[in-house]
């Protein structure tokens, strides 16, 4: 059943950039993407999705810059959770392959899952107007201090991730 | 428990990395959108702080089966903590196959609820099989995080020979002391009528032939045969072995000798057990209830164990391997340690009977079908039958059994006598 679902994310991640930029090099790429991401999906191989995935977003991006249109943040947001699906559904297929799954496990899943959908577009709305909130406020000069901060904060982050993990749980 | 990121984990971040690099390179806010989505499922990850408390608990519905019962496992988990997803394996013996039901299950459990499930084992071959931990496994309910550990519930199950019942057995040359089924070919107090002979004060009077007494104008008394048991002994070759389980050579074996075992105890016989190969196990003959149990677990667990050395069957003690017993070899006759031995039985006089179980059919039917595979079986056939009628010119008493074949019409034509071309001299 996970696998028959994860059609859904793989003609999103091809056909949204097609539909951005119709052109062969997209429609090339988004071919070769797909049959990445449908090898992986078929032969429960985590690698060869994330290459799928990959070469999705880099369509993508090749997409993008062949555009020039406004800022498509619906598009993107569907984007992004289709990129995020597509790995859920196939690596829980490849996880849970002749196992007996519980009634329980499939439902509470999914309701994770769209859960954490749902606070993803959150984040996304919210960043969104917060963008728009500090495009309006800061001037120009301000903005690579504010793009500063945010990379100074992300690399505490990471640090912090870093030395917490090498904790209590290590044997 | 060790909590160790997922592939799933290494997969987000790389498409993160992808997103954010290209959103930069191609200056648009499209592909940053796209990774937020991406960073939330990263950060939705939560590493286990520790292992849940739980109860598991295993039940199997038998300990003993014989061949080709089946045997039913009910695994009862209770969470104490909540287990959002939790993985449980039984790794299952080999041989053993799964009939209904799954050995591996996945749950989902609030805390203080209990799921129970059930599955169902074929035993096709007999031996001893031990079911080792159960392998659970705990799962972010995000996917990214899992820790794996053992839970101990050791339980072993015993799977024993088919025992085909046997009319017909290979008689004993020489009979022991004790009273049995036998004719001894000594006369004394028994029932099988033998020769007559005139009477001696001390005869009793109801052993008087009366019909040669009037005859023959005198006194004859009938003198009656003793009715006594035998020593058998089962000498079990586990120097080589053909074909795959449960359907080798030494399979065949087995069920031969506690199929022979089962009928010579049912004629109060005193039944021995050797195990000859990488390891000489012996059990001493007995007769009872007792003793077939004994045998059955003897046989159980006999293998082909690579060793060096072979101890030989001079160290054995007397009481182990009677003179007087009838030993029966059950060997595919093809390690020639034990044929060596077994011409060495002979030699020194012990009764002996060689119970050859072809190892041309369970080969065959372990190899793929081809033409070539199946001239070769034809070809060691040819070899394999040649050998066998080589040790019979040297004297051994040679029986060969197809697998397939009841062994009981391979046996009949023993039952009463040696036929004469067991063994050629």
């Amino acid at each position: 059943m996970m696998r028959q679902a994860a059609i859904i994310p793989i003609a999103v991640l091809v056909g949204l950039p097609v539909w951005v930029a119709p052109s062969l090099p997209v429609i090339l790429i988004g071919a070769v993407a797909s049959l990445f991401c449908a090898a992986g999906v078929l032969r429960l191989w985590l690698p060869s999705v994330t290459v799928g995935g990959s070469l999705a977003v880099i369509n993508y991006a090749l997409a993008l810059s062949l555009s020039v249109g406004a800022v498509d943040i619906v598009g993107a947001a569907i984007f992004g959770l289709a990129l995020v699906f597509l790995l859920d559904l196939s690596e829980f297929a490849r996880r849970f392959r002749s196992v007996e799954i519980a009634a329980a496990v499939h439902r509470t899943q999914v309701v994770f899952w769209f859960g954490r959908a749902a606070v993803a577009i959150v984040a996304v709305a919210l960043l969104s107007l917060g963008a728009a909130v500090l495009a309006y406020v800061i001037p120009v000069l301000g903005r690579p201090v504010i793009a500063g901060l945010g990379a100074a904060i992300a690399f505490a982050g990471a640090m912090r991730g870093g030395i917490v993990r090498g904790g209590p749980n290590e044997p | 428990m060790t909590a160790r990121p997922t592939p799933l984990a290494f997969a987000l971040g790389t498409l993160l990395v992808w997103t954010l690099f290209l959103g930069v390179l191609v200056d648009r806010a499209e592909l940053l959108i796209a990774a937020v989505p991406i960073a939330v499922a990263l950060l939705s990850g939560r590493q286990a702080g520790g292992l849940p408390r739980y109860g598991l608990h295993q039940e199997l519905s038998t300990e003993r089966l014989a061949e080709g019962d089946r045997l039913a496992a009910t695994v009862t988990m209770t969470a104490h903590d909540a287990l959002p997803l939790i993985e449980i394996l039984q790794p299952l013996p080999a041989l053993l196959e799964l009939r209904s039901g799954c050995n591996r299950i996945a749950l989902s459990l609030a805390a203080g609820q209990e799921a129970c499930w059930r599955y169902e084992l074929l035993c096709p071959a007999r031996g001893r099989f031990s079911f080792g931990a159960l392998q659970l496994r705990v799962w972010d309910r995000s996917g990214l995080w899992s820790a794996e550990t053992q839970h101990k519930v050791p339980k072993q199950i015993s799977v024993y020979p088919f025992i085909a019942p046997l009319r017909h057995v290979p008689r004993p040359l020489r009979t022991q002391s004790s009273f049995g089924n036998y004719v001894a070919p000594h006369v004394g107090e028994g029932l099988e009528p033998g020769e007559i002979r005139p009477f001696v004060p001390g005869d009793r009077v109801r052993r008087v032939n009366w019909r040669a007494s009037l005859r023959r104008s005198q006194l004859y008394v009938t003198q009656f045969h003793e009715e006594r048991n035998a020593d058998i002994v089962l000498l079990l070759d586990t120097l080589s072995e053909t074909g795959a389980r449960p359907h080798s050579t030494l399979d065949y074996c087995v069920h031969a000798g506690a199929a022979l075992a089962g009928a010579y105890l049912a004629r109060k016989d005193r039944v021995g057990f050797i195990e000859y190969g990488g390891y000489l196990r012996w059990l001493k003959p007995a007769t009872g209830h007792r003793q077939r149990e004994s045998l059955v677990e003897a046989l159980l667990p006999a293998s082909v164990y690579f060793s060096y050395t072979v101890k030989q069957l001079e160290f054995l003690p007397a009481q182990e391997l009677p003179p007087q017993a009838l030993v029966i070899a059950l060997s595919p006759l093809l390690d020639r340690r034990f044929i060596d031995t077994a011409l060495n039985l002979a030699a020194r006089g012990f009764d002996l009977m060689i119970i050859a179980v072809s190892p041309i059919e369970p080969a065959r039917w372990a190899l793929r079908k081809s033409r070539l595979d199946e001239l070769a079986c034809r070809l060691w056939a040819i070899e394999w039958r040649l050998s066998v009628e080589a040790l019979r010119r040297r004297g051994l008493v040679i029986i060969e059994w197809q697998p397939g074949a009841p062994l009981d019409a391979v046996l009949a034509p023993f039952a009463r006598f040696r036929p004469r071309w067991a063994a050629r001299r």
